[in-house]
């Protein structure tokens, strides 16, 4: 045989073995239109027929950069009903219409403006607020008001945003929801809180150990995020929250080392928050000192004041002493004639030292002035509102040095703001006389002039300059 | 020879297995597009009784995505809002319409369909929009959220919703009878002329002076044709003449001879497009302006029941 011939049969058989095959059965008896029907009437049936409400966790945003809030919904036929940790009294509540529809699957639309549902979804103008107040959110908070339904059963149904594709659960709750919100709202204010040297202090930074992972977690509680970071680690992981009357619940658990937390439960007795067996400490932010540990002697540096356009680092001793408790000190080694009140932060653990008035020359006030100083100008030190007491520097401990040897802590400063626009960076010795007016620098007038002599910051001039940092002895 | 035989019983072999399989079974007698059902509500009822059934007008309220801009993040309106609304659209527009022209008229060109959302749409540049319309036949109004604010105040009203409306409708009457070659030519020629997409810049907001009744008006000449028909019935005959009175004020800005013709060219336009609606549709449009007036005065001061549903 020719192998054309071969090839020729072969070819004829092949087509006739295909020629016939039975139509595949059917897998689903009815129509995907059909079964798409049922399934939206079934998904309904789930939401009307809960005595209750619906308890549900809605995130906003595709990263959840929001965070979660809670609603309470309440379905019958053609309305839904909304209570929301968003409205003002938690005993508003609004009805709307909704109805459920389908994309590639049964849809739940709050398809009428609902004054809580819609407004992680309500956009604004650049200057024209919206009816919330809000501006410039052309996009809203990217909030979701169509949802795929994931899964509906009597225990659970499973919502996903249309926009967002967050993952927003509803559970029934049987109790009154108007109660619960006013629980979430109390656990909000009073959760966390913790006595800190005999003060209320909000704790926002956690750790704790998954698995045999040391982590830190840090709270933003108005973003609603938990940040993880791995012990030594720069990057942190960061997981959208919702707050609940015990503490705070993830949108999703968070997983390493073969461990997981997934909620922070606050134990007002003990102080301390919990997840299941994890064991949980409070920490405080970073750079954090407490009182009394600033009790004590420093090495204060600035820049001389001489040649105060060159950089000339001078360092003086000034000592902190206890004023009020908790609260403030008084830093001593200034000068004879006076005392600066430097205060206490308890949720930054750091000091403050603002502008303020230290005594009086004569019928004079003698301000020691919060000032900005400019580098590598000659010239004086300008005003930054220098009557106000508003503005000052406060400090900021080194972590690393405060770590290996928190006993000899290095804590700098930092400049602050003030209405001027300039940063305060100095501080200079000024008068005021007692009818407003300015009594100029404190400094010796007329050569030859001795009806007074000066008071001086550090024994030195009327001004002190870039002021850099304290080192504790 | 037998290559040709070869290829001629393999291709008839193929056609016959084409042919051989079962037949399929008989199409399903029901549909597999459903059209959603959903409980009518009293304003669905109403709506049906004021706008569908007199006029073949759909009303939309409720949220649809694909009715909306995709480029826009929208939400739905609110209910009583929409319920206002469409008494305003039907008792100042559509009823001014049957007054003047009559039902026929207003059967023939009034658009099609209502689509209301409860937001304007924001661009990200932080500019938005207050309508729009497609294709002659659809309005989409936005921003019903905001209606409980300006109800009470016939200047608002005109500008965020009625004036989109009339604007909108007089496309649509374009659309059907072109308006004259003539109006085109008045701020058609080399002097001041349009200024399409710039018609919002600051360089261009001595509109009144130049010949245009709104900055709207001076991009394109169908969109001036609209604006004057629009600002024309929805105001009175004061505000008019004020608008006249201020486009004489002043020459134009670089004017070579310093002719003031602001008034001479809206005046123009204006007997140009009452004599387009006199000729084409029968309607006095002095005639049409005291009948919206009136109409919106009575709303505004509160003499009609916005928020009734009952079916008369």
């Amino acid at each position: 045989m020719k192998l054309n011939n071969i090839l020729f049969i072969a070819l004829g058989a092949a087509l006739l073995a295909t020629a016939c095959v039975k139509d595949e059965d059917k897998l689903f008896s009815d129509s995907a239109s059909a079964r798409l029907q049922k399934a939206m009437a079934a998904d309904q049936k789930v939401l009307v027929d809960e005595p209750g409400c619906w308890l549900m966790e809605y995130y906003p945003q595709k990263n959840q950069a929001y965070g979660g809030y809670l609603f309470f919904v309440k379905f019958t036929e053609t309305q839904v009903t909304a209570w929301g940790e968003i409205a003002d009294d938690p005993t508003d509540n609004y009805t709307s219409l909704y109805k459920i529809t389908h994309d590639s699957g049964p849809v739940l639309s709050f398809d009428e403006f609902n004054y809580l549902l819609h407004y992680f979804s309500t956009p604004s103008g650049s200057k024209m607020a919206n009816i919330y107040g809000d501006t410039g959110m052309y996009q809203g908070h990217e909030g979701d008001f169509e949802f795929l339904i994931l899964k509906a059963t009597p225990t659970e149904v499973l919502l996903k945003g249309k926009r967002s594709d967050c993952v927003i659960r509803m559970t029934p709750y049987e109790e009154d929801p108007v109660q619960y919100l006013n629980e979430l709202k109390e656990g909000r204010n009073e959760n966390f809180k913790a006595t800190v040297q005999g003060s209320i202090f909000t704790i926002s930074a956690f750790g704790t150990k998954l698995g045999n992972t040391e982590y830190k977690m840090e709270m933003d509680r108005d973003m609603r995020q938990l940040a993880f970071t791995k012990a030594g680690a720069e990057e942190s992981q960061t997981v959208g929250f919702m707050y609940t009357p015990n503490g705070i619940k993830l949108y999703k658990p968070f997983e390493a080392d073969g461990a997981s937390l997934d909620a922070l439960e606050w134990d007002k007795e003990n102080e301390c928050a919990k997840c299941g067996s994890l064991v949980i400490e409070n920490k405080m932010p970073e750079g954090w000192i407490a009182y009394d540990k600033y009790l004590g002697s420093y090495d204060l540096t600035y820049n001389d004041n001489e040649d105060w356009y060159v950089d000339d680092p001078k360092t003086v001793t000034v000592t902190l002493e206890q004023k009020v408790e908790g609260e403030s000190y008084i830093m001593k080694g200034i000068n004879d004639n006076y005392d600066v009140v430097v205060n206490y932060n308890l949720a930054s653990g750091n000091l403050v030292i603002m502008g303020q008035i230290v005594g009086k020359f004569g019928d004079n006030d003698v301000y020691f002035a919060a000032m900005y100083a400019s580098k590598g100008t000659n010239g004086s030190p300008t005003w930054t509102g220098w009557r106000s007491t508003k503005y000052g520097i406060k400090t900021k401990a080194d972590p690393e040095i405060l770590e290996s040897d928190p006993d000899h802590f290095v804590t700098r400063f930092i400049a602050g703001p003030s209405a001027a626009g300039k940063p305060v960076n100095s501080f200079g010795l000024l008068m005021q006389k007692p009818d407003g007016s300015s009594g100029g620098w404190m400094r010796p007038a007329q050569e030859g002039d001795e009806t007074y002599v000066p008071w001086y910051i550090f024994n030195d001039d009327y001004y002190a300059l870039f002021w850099k940092q304290m080192v504790k002895k | 020879m037998k290559r040709t035989l070869h290829i001629a019983f393999l291709t008839s072999l193929a056609a016959l297995s084409l042919l051989s399989c079962r037949k399929e079974p008989a199409l399903s007698p029901e549909s597999v597009i459903t059209v959603p059902t959903q409980v009518k509500n009293d304003f669905d009822k109403w709506l049906e009784a004021n706008f569908m059934n007199p006029y073949n007008i759909e009303f939309k309220y409720r949220y649809e995505l694909s009715e909306t801009s995709l480029s826009y993040y929208t939400i739905p309106a609110d209910y009583w809002s929409c319920v206002q609304m469409a008494h305003l659209v039907k008792y100042s527009c559509v009823d001014s319409y049957d007054e003047v022209a009559g039902i026929s008229f207003t059967r023939t060109y009034f658009p099609k369909q209502f689509y209301l959302q409860g937001e304007w749409q924001y661009k990200n540049n932080g500019s938005y929009t207050l309508g729009t319309a497609e294709g002659g036949k659809k309005i989409f109004l936005m921003g019903l959220n905001y209606l409980p604010k300006y109800i009470n105040n016939a200047d608002d009203l005109n500008h965020y919703y009625l004036k989109t409306i009339h604007h909108e409708f007089t496309h649509i009457l374009n659309q059907t009878k072109d308006f004259p070659v003539a109006f085109s030519k008045i701020s058609g020629g080399t002097d001041y002329p349009y200024v399409t997409d710039d018609c919002f810049a600051d360089q261009y907001d001595d509109y009144l002076i130049r010949g245009f009744i709104t900055d709207y008006s001076q991009k394109e000449d169908r969109e001036d044709f609209a604006e004057m028909m629009a600002m024309y019935i929805t105001h009175t005959a004061e505000w008019w003449e004020a608008q006249l009175t201020a486009a004489s004020a002043s020459a134009p800005q670089n004017s070579k001879d310093g002719k003031i013709i602001g008034r001479e060219r809206i005046e123009a336009k204006l007997t140009l497009v009452k004599s387009y609606m006199k000729t084409n549709f029968g309607i006095d449009l002095d005639e049409l302006r005291s009948v919206v007036l009136r109409r919106e005065n009575e709303i505004v001061s509160g003499k009609v029941d916005l928020k009734s549903l009952e079916i008369k």
